[in-house]
């Protein structure tokens, strides 16, 4: 509605892009490039270069797939859906552990949010949870996904995404008690 | 409402979920209030540190040792021109000529991931037309003149 081509918002841009508007992918790919690596990352791969060669094959697999898109849930939560999907495939395939190894030595989280010190920790805090929590945490508070699109993005009911959400958040909470005590 | 239920209704809250109002608790209970404390501020502290994680953004903007995406971006980008489906019938087809398949305007920080020769190449590959063309609406305005 008054947008043009490679403008809008991104699920009419999606939808441009499923009738063959190659400037909206175009907008599409540079507005999310960094969502992707940034979410295997997060959630599931040990090393960022894995990240990025799961990236590589997202985007391909999109390209291939804009035309299966239909506007059931929001792009980000489509394009989110096919990383996760092609990084649990790579994982099992290739064997690689998805568990983060155990954090190093946390300093003491809190006393300074803004410091950098604190954002390694709550980095190192957060990669410390569970892999299930960790995936839902990293999903709802750095992509803003509503619990309702997380419960269709990972196909579980809402009451588990809810409930993987609060013992993420009980987990932290305790984490950043332990070490500030 | 015991302590887990507040912090249940914390969390939910968070969530931009209905949640009742537990702030008459949070003002009697520092375990609560130091539960939604921890929330707000790991959530927070984290996203801020992924968001603005030079890590992240050096990896990505880093030289790399083989061709990554971007190049396949264009390279796919040029298939889909022809692959995509179009909505109206395709045209008869025209007479072979050389064209230029025009790049979408890509801005500075992707131009600086692609390798520039090879996206020049890709950018004026001269192609001779043999298939059924795309409807004019999907090409650009260089190509569908």
């Amino acid at each position: 509605m008054g947008h043009g081509c490679g403008d809008g918002p991104d699920d009419a841009l999606a939808t441009r892009a499923r009738d063959g508007c190659k400037t909206c992918l175009a907008r599409l790919y540079e507005r999310h490039r960094h969502a992707v690596a940034r979410y295997v990352f997060e959630a599931f791969v040990r090393t960022f270069d894995v990240a990025l060669d799961i990236e590589d094959e997202v985007w391909k697999r999109v390209v291939e797939n804009i035309g299966g898109w239909t506007g059931d849930r929001p792009f980000r939560a489509w394009l989110l859906a096919i990383a996760r999907n092609h990084a649990l495939n790579c994982l099992r395939h290739e064997r690689r552990a998805p568990e983060l190894p155990a954090p190093p030595d946390v300093p003491s989280p809190l006393d300074a949010l803004t410091s950098a010190e604190s954002r390694d920790a709550a980095v190192r805090l957060v990669r410390a949870l569970p892999e299930e929590l960790r995936e839902v945490f990293v999903l709802r508070v750095v992509f803003d996904l509503a619990p309702r699109v997380l419960a269709e993005m990972l196909e579980v009911p809402l009451s588990t995404i809810r409930g993987r959400l609060f013992r993420a958040r009980k987990l932290l909470a305790e984490s950043v008690s332990h070490d500030v005590r | 409402m015991t302590c887990v239920d507040i912090q249940q209704a914390i969390s939910s809250a968070l969530d931009g979920e209905d949640a009742p109002d537990v702030r008459g608790h949070l003002a009697s209970c520092a375990e609560c209030g130091r539960f939604e404390a921890a929330c707000l501020g790991v959530a927070e502290t984290y996203r801020a540190a992924v968001l603005a994680s030079d890590r992240v953004l050096r990896k990505l903007d880093a030289p790399r040792a083989r061709p990554r995406f971007p190049l396949a971006l264009a390279a796919a980008l040029l298939l889909a021109a022809f692959a995509l489906p179009s909505s109206k019938p395709a045209p008869e087809p025209k007479a072979a000529a050389p064209i230029a398949i025009e790049i979408p305007d890509l801005p500075a920080s992707l131009r600086g991931e692609m390798d520039v020769d090879l996206l020049a190449v890709a950018r004026d590959l001269p192609l001779r037309l043999g298939d059924p063309w795309p409807a004019d609406e999907v090409l650009p305005r260089s190509v569908a003149e």
